[in-house]
């Protein structure tokens, strides 16, 4: 979705209007749960992530300065939210994270949402799911990570490359 | 397999579990919304008009009753119009915050704090958050730029702290210091991190929002006049050609640390055929064990700093490791780094490093520091920056910027390593080692 059209809806969720919230909600459901997912791995804790973000994101639309990034706005609110999800288990000793890699360890099975999880590291998946979901440019992921924009590429078609392997491995 | 087909099975999964927007969403109130926003889009049926204004009436004298109750309540509970927190660390913000207790805009109080919060992003973040988490996310930040010690765990007169004055023109109930302290105590405790949270009230009735709110909603001090503006940059400037340099000899000893590792591995009795790290067998024990996990440590450093990756354990990564070291090593050939190490003790100022005087000794310097990260830095003061005072006061706030962004981009890897949590026991001994 376009950034400025995301804005518009921005604008008409914080004046109440509940078909704007519907069609955020059409448009960004899958973008939001991938990039929640791709920090807690669970699809109990990321769907309640995706709840109360767009909880959040309807009680504080009226925060948001038109004309700026409506996207990074929004995936700023569902950062914040999975990363206060991953703080409570932490703080519970639920979180499997391979300490070395940043790699999740969730169950093996042969879907495709795991093969990602397991195969590639945080970074890879937060540079697929941002370019893939969130249609941001490479050059723009840099400046987000603080990566030079040619690492990012190369980090991006590293990952395609070892997600094209999903079905000879599973 | 081709990319879209993993992601068109993608597709399908994540639909699978995206449920539908709950009902209870599309009615929750928007709870925080100015009352106006709430009854903006509310359409007006015909036939109802009369009903709709008696509606409208009741509403408007409840509002009232409820307005007037409120006030006469916030006197009596003297709650504050507007509270300002001031973190510092070494970068000092302060923090405007509504009523709730959330925070409405951030300012910089020194050249450290403009250092955090030219990161728009970061700044834009801090908007909303609950005074508490706003209180962690800049002290974490402050953490992944480099202002505090991870490695420190705190003596008498050496200790990481952090100071939060809540400054109010109201009454500030006792239990939000408490929230702050042990948000902050927790927070940096699961980091493993050692940190000692100050935090005070302070009733002063002079103080108006309207000090530190402009028309921006997001805003940062700006040095007003062009001396401040000059002595800053020409600070700015030494001190982040002196940062550069020492950063410089952190990678030169790192490359000497792993060589003696690698010598002293080699050379042990335990390894009977000389193998180094990377082709020894990995059941070792003992001291040869210990050699082996430091060496994994070093290379590891050697990975998150400098990107050059050579942590697995093959014939291939020693040959690529070597020849790494064989080019740096080559290119540092010319280098006077005595007269460096000089220079670093006496530190980077117009004397030791500006001027015409200093070309021979920028040289010197260029040729070392250039093999590092910074290069496009380097470069630029190379090229004359440095003695162009009036172009670097043009060009300060990309220089901040570029500052930062070296910043974090290398302290905050070293802030996401691994590190083992704090317990109660170890913070309480931590508190008695700082005299607290």
């Amino acid at each position: 979705m376009e950034g400025k059209e995301l804005d518009l809806l921005i604008q008409k969720v914080a004046a109440g209007d509940n078909a704007a919230l519907e069609r955020l909600y059409r448009e960004t459901a899958r973008g939001v749960y991938s990039f929640a997912y791709s920090f807690l791995s669970n699809h109990q804790d990321t769907e309640d992530v995706l709840q109360s973000s767009f909880l959040l994101i309807k009680q504080k639309a009226y925060t948001y300065r038109r004309g700026t990034n409506a996207r990074a706005w929004m995936l700023q609110i569902v950062k914040n939210l999975a990363l206060d999800e991953l703080r409570r288990r932490k703080r519970r000793g639920e979180v499997e994270l391979d300490e070395r890699s940043g790699v999740l360890s969730p169950d093996e099975g042969s879907s495709a949402l795991d093969y990602m999880m397991s195969k590639l590291s945080s970074e890879e998946r937060e540079i697929v799911v941002l370019h893939v979901y969130w249609g941001y440019k490479h050059r723009e992921i840099a400046g987000m990570l603080h990566l030079p924009p040619g690492t990012v590429s190369w980090k991006y078609s590293a990952a395609i490359k070892k997600l094209e392997a999903f079905r000879e491995d599973v | 397999m081709k990319s879209t087909d993993f992601f068109k099975q993608l597709n399908e999964e994540i639909d699978a579990h995206v449920p539908p927007l709950p009902d209870a969403l599309k009615e929750s109130v928007r709870a925080d919304a100015p009352v106006k926003e709430l009854f903006k889009e509310v359409p007006a049926k015909k036939g109802f008009r009369r009903r709709w204004v008696a509606a409208i009436g009741v509403a408007a004298a409840f509002l009232l009753f409820c307005a007037a109750a409120f006030g006469g309540f916030a006197w009596y509970l003297n709650l504050p119009s507007v509270t300002l927190m001031q973190v510092d660390i070494n970068p000092s913000l302060v923090l405007v915050l509504d009523r709730d207790f959330k925070v409405e805009a951030a300012v910089s109080n020194n050249a450290d704090g403009d250092l955090l919060l030219s990161d728009g992003e970061f700044a834009a973040g801090l908007v909303g958050l609950s005074f508490e988490r706003a209180a962690v996310q800049v002290t974490e930040r402050a953490a992944m730029s480099g202002f505090i010690d991870l490695e420190n765990e705190g003596s008498l007169d050496d200790y990481n702290e952090v100071n939060v004055t809540l400054t109010s023109n109201g009454r500030v109930l006792p239990a939000r210091e408490k929230e702050i302290r042990e948000e902050l105590t927790q927070y940096f405790c699961d980091q493993g991190v050692y940190l000692y949270a100050e935090v005070h009230t302070v009733r002063d009735h002079s103080i108006k929002e309207e000090t530190y709110k402009q028309e921006e909603q997001l805003t940062y001090r700006r040095l007003e006049s062009r001396e401040a503006l000059e002595e800053y940059a020409d600070r700015a400037v030494y001190s982040y050609a002196e940062e550069l340099l020492l950063d410089a000899f952190y990678k030169f000893d790192l490359f000497e640390e792993i060589g003696a590792l690698d010598r002293a591995i080699r050379s042990h009795p335990d390894n009977t055929y000389r193998r180094s790290w990377w082709t020894i067998s990995s059941g070792q024990t003992g001291e040869l064990s210990a050699l082996c996990a430091q060496m994994k440590e070093k290379l590891t450093v050697l990975k998150v700093f400098y990107g050059a990756d050579f942590t697995e354990r093959t014939t291939v990564s020693e040959w690529g490791y070597m020849a790494a070291e064989k080019i740096y090593r080559v290119s540092l050939s010319l280098v006077d780094l005595d007269a460096l190490r000089a220079l670093l003790r006496e530190g980077c100022n117009g004397e030791t490093f500006g001027g015409v005087e200093n070309i021979s000794v920028r040289l010197n310097y260029f040729g070392f520091v250039s093999n590092d990260l910074f290069q496009n830095v380097v470069t630029e003061l190379f090229n004359g920056q440095i003695t162009t005072l009036s172009r670097l006061v043009e060009d300060v706030s990309s220089l901040l910027l570029t500052r930062a962004e070296s910043l974090y981009s290398r302290f905050s890897v070293l802030y996401r390593a691994p590190r083992s949590a704090i317990g109660e026991e170890a913070y309480a001994a931590f508190l008695i080692r700082i005299g607290k």
